[in-house]
């Protein structure tokens, strides 16, 4: 490995970084009554990167014998000029904190018995209520063995297991159809169904796809929207989350660019990124670029204090980086990615929130979403959501969206619940699709674009 | 391990373990991503899929590691997926037989790093000539994929497919605001790509945003050139899956014969449409490609099938079972999907609006979160220009047009003489690729709801 990194670094370029990684994915699907999906796989492969001040090369390739790395490394370094001599590189080990266990490792369970999970939630979902017609059940999980070698001199390995699991529920009535995603997600293993049984996850998703049968479509229009803790997290994610990594800020392109000291939201929003909390679905030991996990300050009372950064968006920066740099494999160059981010828990009552509305929305459960981080505009489905009149939640709407911007969205944050929790999923990106969390409490926005029919 | 050595050792391994039928899908490639500005990946790659039959049951695994332990993790994975996998009917295993189609061969300029990299240069180069772009990034990507297909039923096909594509995420700045639009040219020759086209038709996108403000929300005639058209036409592309048919999730259920489009609309499936990148002599069955009419007139005609589903169905052919790769499932995809073209020019389409929109970008970083392939909703933001009296009169954004992509189908008005092929990418940065290509010519349809004021 160091005559790789020294073979890397022939050609001028100060850093390198060797990725080695072999993982194993099961993906398993069942709808229409039978299990008709099973993906299972095994990914490996080696990575070689080179920077040399904001220049950076990135080689990927499936053979990973010493001739073939060596290959790839003097490759990547003569893309970036004259090979020289090569530099010399020890490398010392690290053994990383390690934030998350997996009690049930899902490797060691046969695919039978996870076929079973699946079917007790196929068939709990479909035979809920008559008006369900379909559901579609997902079972995933993938365990990331990699083994990181930098020119700092640094050598270690890490080990990340994830569980997901997933029911879509899709209810008809004459011509309209109306569908519900419910997931649940763990940072380890099977023990994912000790905390929910996959009846409990096949009911519920049926159990709103039907209620938004009866559901009246949604208003349009501006309006004030309260987000519930927890499943509202995917508005931080996209209103400002995005807009926040470096590799948006440091070519000047994002909203949040230069404004380090600004006020940026009102004062009662205080934002992490933290990678360290214990068990969360988005912690990690340690970046893909080998820095540990930081718990990271965004903003403080409203005024932005940090970024997340990863080492190239250090360099252009001129900043520290913050043990964000993250890839979904070595298919992928790092790059500033969010782990577990969460407005904290303020002052206000859950209640007294839903109370202050006269009329709007209550959008309790979001589907997907999408941001641009250089305009910060932002929008979502909305999957299951209420009116609420009169400072009381009342009936379902279907069909709404959301859009906005999020710098002006965050300034029109009025009262912040005073319960946190998390909602874990997949973010996709540049450097790939990886697991995040997003943490809110309730949020009330005094207005809001609520899109729909 | 050379391919075919750990062919011989597989096919014997399976044999020795029962195995009644097995196949391997093959592809060896190399990838060459050139940021823009700046920044380089490049990769070679190699994977193998293997499917078998065992049992009566069928099952697939995949590996990027060529050793007798890969081998022997395939041959277990697969024999216990196969006995948990509940498909109807025996798996199908082509011989071979059929025509299989020449194409032209893939262009060798495309595995060429200095020949992209002066392209890239080029495009930049363009961007920064116009001043106030510099916030622009973007892609291109090439690709170049050898596909086998190897069976124990006489199946031993192959075929070299190259192709490129450019994205650009145009930011444009004037006086402390940005304006984003999205540009993407594509093709299988590099002289597929004119940098001063594309950027030129990008920054005049960009550009003219400045001053946009929203519209009144209501229901609106719209014209759609076609980059934004063939995004939606992936959007609709999903109802044609006989597998979504089967289950109950497309509602082009049963409408064989039947108007489901306008009598303007002509939908055709061709993998060997030169102006699409999804060029392919067999599908993933190994099956000989085949052109095939969807849509006639408005008028239902076929699905896209797989050996799978044809059997449900009378007169029905196989040959649209397609994968993305051999680490992606296989299932009844598009190929080359595209609305024929028509008469009209897109000024002409402008001009007979009369009042309405004309759409010129659908967010940024569009990528299909805002269609629900389920219901056929989709909700998505639009930026582009109000048109008065046939010209075009001011720019417009921050609005939502929603609505259902069955009904979008039925109002297509006019279809343009302009055909464009899109890209083999869901345009969200580390998205997995879009299952095919998917075109149109600009288009008008009309009674769209629009969200806005």
């Amino acid at each position: 490995m160091e005559e790789v990194i020294a073979a890397a670094l022939a050609s001028g370029g100060d850093y390198a970084e060797l990725f080695l990684e072999d993982t194993r994915r099961n993906t398993m699907t069942m709808s229409g009554g039978r299990i008709n999906v099973i993906l299972s796989g095994c990914d490996y492969g080696a990575s070689v990167r080179i920077l040399r001040g904001t220049d950076s090369i990135y080689a990927y390739t499936n053979d990973v014998s010493r001739e073939s790395l060596l290959k790839l490394a003097k490759q990547a370094a003569s893309s970036l000029g004259e090979i020289a001599e090569g530099k010399q590189v020890s490398l010392v080990e690290r053994y990383n904190l390690n934030y998350s266990q997996t009690l049930i490792v899902p490797s060691s369970v046969s695919n039978k018995d996870k076929a079973e999970l699946v079917k007790r939630a196929y068939w709990a979902a479909k035979e809920y209520h008559p008006e369900v017609v379909q559901a579609i059940v997902t079972y995933k999980d993938i365990d990331q063995k990699i083994t990181l070698a930098t020119s700092e001199g640094l050598y270690t390995n890490d080990r990340r297991i994830y569980t997901s699991f997933g029911v879509r529920s899709i209810a008809n009535r004459g011509s309209e159809n109306q569908v519900c995603n419910k997931r649940y997600e763990v940072q380890g293993g099977l023990e994912l169904f000790e905390n929910w049984s996959p009846e409990w996850i096949g009911e519920q998703a049926s159990q709103v796809a039907v209620m938004k049968l009866d559901a009246r479509p949604s208003p349009i229009g501006e309006m004030p929207v309260v987000l519930p803790r927890g499943t509202g997290g995917i508005f931080l994610h996209e209103a400002c989350g995005h807009s926040l990594e470096s590799s948006s800020v440091a070519n000047g392109g994002s909203v949040f660019s230069g404004k380090l000291g600004s006020q940026v939201a009102t004062d009662k929003i205080t934002i992490y990124d933290d990678g360290t909390i214990p068990g969360a679905w988005g912690s990690i030991n340690v970046d893909d670029e080998g820095i540990p996990s930081q718990k990271n300050l965004l903003i403080e009372n409203g005024i932005l204090k940090g970024y997340m950064i990863d080492r190239l968006g250090a360099r252009r920066m001129g900043m520290e980086p913050t043990g964000s740099g993250r890839k979904e494999s070595y298919r992928f160059a790092p790059t500033s990615r969010m782990t577990n981010t969460y407005i904290v828990a303020g002052e206000d009552e859950e209640q007294d929130i839903i109370s202050s509305v006269e009329y709007g929305l209550y959008a309790k459960e979001m589907g997907g979403g999408t941001a641009n981080p250089q305009t910060s505009s932002f929008n979502f489905n909305v999957q299951e959501a209420y009116l609420i009149e009169n400072g009381r939640i009342t009936v379902p709407v279907k069909g709404a969206t959301l859009m906005g911007m999020g710098v002006e969205a965050l300034m029109n944050i009025e009262m912040v619940g005073n319960q946190l929790d998390f909602d874990g999923g997949f973010c996709g990106a540049s450097s790939g699709s990886l697991p995040v969390s997003n943490g809110q409490p309730m949020i009330k926005i005094s207005k809001l674009v609520v899109g729909g029919k | 391990m050379e391919f075919e050595a750990f062919k011989q050792f597989l096919f014997a391994e399976a044999e020795a373990n029962g195995f009644e039928k097995v196949e391997l899908y093959h592809v060896s490639g190399s990838g060459i991503l050139l940021s823009i500005p700046e920044g380089e990946q490049y990769n070679m790659r190699c994977g193998v899929s293997l499917r078998g039959t065992v049992q009566g049951g069928t099952g697939t695994a995949y590996s990027e590691q060529f050793t007798e332990e890969s081998a022997r993790y395939l041959i277990q994975t697969v024999r216990e997926n196969a006995s948990i996998l509940e498909n109807d009917g025996e798996a199908y295993y082509h011989d071979g037989s059929g025509s299989y189609p020449e194409l032209p061969p893939a262009d060798d300029e495309l595995e060429d790093i200095s020949r992209l990299s002066a392209l890239r240069d080029q495009i930049w180069k363009e961007i920064e000539s116009y001043g106030n772009l510099s916030k622009t990034t973007g892609v291109v990507h090439a690709v170049s994929s050898t596909i086998r297909i190897v069976n124990n039923q006489g199946l031993d096909v192959s075929t070299k497919s190259n192709y490129v594509y450019c994205v650009l995420y145009m930011v444009a700045e004037r006086d402390g605001v940005l304006k984003n639009s999205l540009l993407y040219r594509g093709g299988t020759r590099l002289t597929d790509i004119d940098p001063q086209d594309l950027v030129g038709s990008g920054q005049q996108k960009a550009n003219g945003y400045f001053g946009a403000e929203q519209v009144e929300s209501g229901t609106y005639n719209i014209v759609f050139p076609n980059d934004t058209a063939s995004l939606l036409v992936q959007g609709f592309s999903v109802f044609f899956s006989a597998e979504s048919v089967l289950s109950a999730i497309s509602a082009l259920k049963g409408k064989e014969g039947q108007y489901v489009a306008s009598s303007k609309v002509t939908i055709l499936d061709d993998p060997l449409d030169p102006r699409g990148v999804f060029c392919r002599p067999f599908d993933a069955e190994g099956i000989p490609a085949v052109k095939r009419t969807l849509v006639k007139d408005g008028v239902l005609e076929s699905y896209l099938h797989s050996s799978r589903t044809a059997v449900h169905f009378e007169h029905a052919q196989p040959g649209n079972h397609h994968r993305l790769d051999y680490n992606y499932q296989s299932a009844v995809y598009p190929s080359n999907f595209y609305l024929a073209a028509g008469e009209k020019s897109l000024d002409d389409l402008i001009a007979e609006l009369g009042d309405g929109l004309y759409v010129t970008d659908v967010t940024a970083y569009f990528h299909g979160a805002g269609i629900n392939a389920a219901s056929g909703e989709y909700s998505i933001p639009a930026t582009g220009y109000v048109v008065r009296n046939g010209k075009i009169e001011r720019p417009f954004d921050g609005v939502t047009i929603a609505g259902s992509l069955y009904d979008f189908m039925k109002n297509i008005k006019e279809v343009g003489s302009d055909l464009l092929f899109g890209l083999p990418t869901s345009f969200r940065p580390g998205a997995p690729m879009a299952h095919g290509c998917y075109g149109s010519p600009s288009i008008r349809v009309d009674g769209i709801t629009v969200s806005g004021k």
